[in-house]
């Protein structure tokens, strides 16, 4: 398992938003869940520590070494799953294993315990479009933890799947941390979500982000959504006050009335 | 009902065709009446040229639109891997696609004499620029997030390649190998009408017309429609009907 660390890490684009600068520690083996207003460059924290881009100051560690670009240690499961359509279930969670050339034998065992874990082995063969949300998801996650990664990387997974089987989604992953122990980053738009699965709970800024709050969540494993209904009001709170508290966000949203209310370039 | 959605413009077709060359509305010498065409279609069946031509036609196709096919599809994904690069090529790609094959067959006489070399010559030019286009429009499509996603589970080159690359472009490519086989089967026809010294049904056709003999004419024309037909309904619809299982 490894540690992460954010060093006064930065992103930003031509078109606007970003990230940072950013600033977080994340020890080995622990569950953080990242919070944060719309377009605040939640899901760019995934991309940067899981390489798929780099920052533009700053630094992004892990393990102690430097992130370049992605790497089978660091799995990322997508907001949609990002799974392979023309692979069959047990074919995508595989594919990782396939692409390390592991003996056929190794592979096999290696997908059958996995789709017993995420309760998968009815559907092994069937294509990721003849799934359900859920199940998608339950594949992507395995076909993550299949190459038992030291840090994993959620970004948003669930925002798809309705309330029930949410909640049942979010056990499930407890459970799966519970057993793997990875480093987990999850980025989520569910403050019970984010308080139910982490240690701890950082609250971005609006954007660019940055870390405005963290709250420890010292409630005992298997929690309920109930039982972190207190520090989930602090979070949710916090969060208020980074979409609303700030003189800016007025200014901003008037720009954009602005904007729009200019004449077509054609017209 | 389906019968008749699907045939009854043939029928039409046939029914004016008899009434126009069986009236002396259009003399037979333009228009030979269908009997007359069917006759002159079963002396070559019976006689074997037919079947020669077209075997010899076939044959050069197949190797033809095979070679253009691999070429095409390795030349594609090749400058797919070089993004940046391919703005080079794609535009000299679209206008030797926009010319017609006919203006290649002389300089591949020139270069390969009045042989089957010469008419695959023709056959590859755009067979194969049509082939690495749509490979390089599928894998130009592909989303750069399907990609990241190999690259996270451990893929790098040729694996990578295989396994997302080709299978996420391969609606395109399907169509573009569709499209190859349109090419080449109107460069093998403009090759076999110039090239002197090859048998085949392009050949065929312009010894039918230096004899004047226009129901051998139509009698190979409606070989050519029919052999069309035949490649369409019995390889690429089945292909394309399997490819659609694997896509989204």
């Amino acid at each position: 398992m490894d540690a992460i660390e954010l060093a006064g890490a930065v992103r930003t684009f031509a078109g606007g938003g970003g990230i940072g600068p950013l600033d977080l520690s994340i020890g080995a083996g622990e569950f953080v869940s990242v919070v944060g207003p719309s377009g605040c460059g939640k899901s760019l924290l995934i991309d940067l520590i899981g390489g798929l881009l780099q920052c533009d100051a700053g630094a992004v560690r892990v393990g102690g070494t430097a992130v370049r670009g992605p790497s089978v240690d660091r799995q990322i499961v997508f907001q949609d799953g990002e799974l392979f359509p023309w692979l069959t279930v047990e074919e995508n969670i595989a594919y990782g294993l396939r692409a390390r050339a592991e003996s056929p034998a190794a592979i096999a065992s290696a997908v059958e315990t996995l789709l017993r874990i995420v309760r998968l082995e009815r559907v092994a063969h069937l294509y990721p479009r003849e799934l359900s949300n859920s199940m998608r998801q339950r594949t992507a996650i395995a076909r993550a933890l299949v190459l038992r990664p030291p840090v994993l990387l959620l970004d948003d997974p669930f925002a798809a799947l309705d309330e029930v089987t949410r909640l049942i989604m979010q056990r499930e992953l407890a459970d799966l941390w519970q057993l793997t122990r990875s480093t987990t980053v999850l980025v989520t738009h569910s403050v019970p979500e984010a308080c139910v699965l982490a240690d701890r709970v950082v609250v971005l800024s609006a954007g660019p982000g940055r870390v405005a709050e963290i709250l420890d969540v010292r409630i005992d494993r298997p929690r309920t959504p109930e039982d972190v209904a207190g520090i989930a009001a602090l979070v949710g709170r916090e969060l208020r006050a980074q979409v609303y508290d700030r003189g800016d966000d007025h200014e901003s949203f008037a720009g954009t009335m602005v904007h729009r209310t200019r004449p077509h370039p054609l017209g | 009902m389906k019968v008749l959605r699907e045939l009854w413009f043939i029928v039409l077709v046939l029914i004016l065709w008899a009434s126009a060359s069986g009236t002396g509305l259009v003399p037979t010498k333009i228009l030979p009446s269908p009997l007359v065409t069917f006759e002159a279609l079963r002396t070559q069946v019976l006689n074997g040229s037919i079947e020669a031509a077209l075997a010899a036609s076939a044959a050069r196709l197949v190797i033809g639109y095979l070679i253009a096919c691999a070429l095409g599809l390795s030349f594609g994904l090749l400058l797919s891997l070089t993004k940046d690069w391919a703005v080079g090529v794609q535009p000299v790609f679209i206008s030797l696609l926009s010319m017609p094959s006919v203006t290649f067959v002389p300089l591949m006489l020139v270069w390969f004499g009045p042989t089957d070399k010469c008419i695959i010559g023709t056959i590859l030019i755009h067979a194969t620029i049509s082939m690495a286009l749509a490979t390089v429009d599928g894998a130009a499509a592909i989303r750069s997030r399907t990609v990241q996603a190999a690259r996270v589970l451990g893929a790098r080159g040729w694996y990578l390649i295989r396994s997302v690359i080709f299978p996420a472009a391969l609606p395109s490519i399907m169509s573009g190998a569709k499209q190859a086989w349109a090419y080449a089967f109107r460069a093998l026809l403009s090759g076999e009408l110039l090239v002197v010294g090859t048998i085949g049904l392009g050949r065929s056709l312009q010894q039918a017309q230096a004899a004047a003999d226009v129901p051998s004419m139509i009698a190979v024309l409606l070989v050519v429609a029919l052999f069309s037909q035949a490649v369409d309904a019995l390889v690429f619809r089945r292909i394309e009907a399997k490819a659609m299982l694997g896509a989204h």
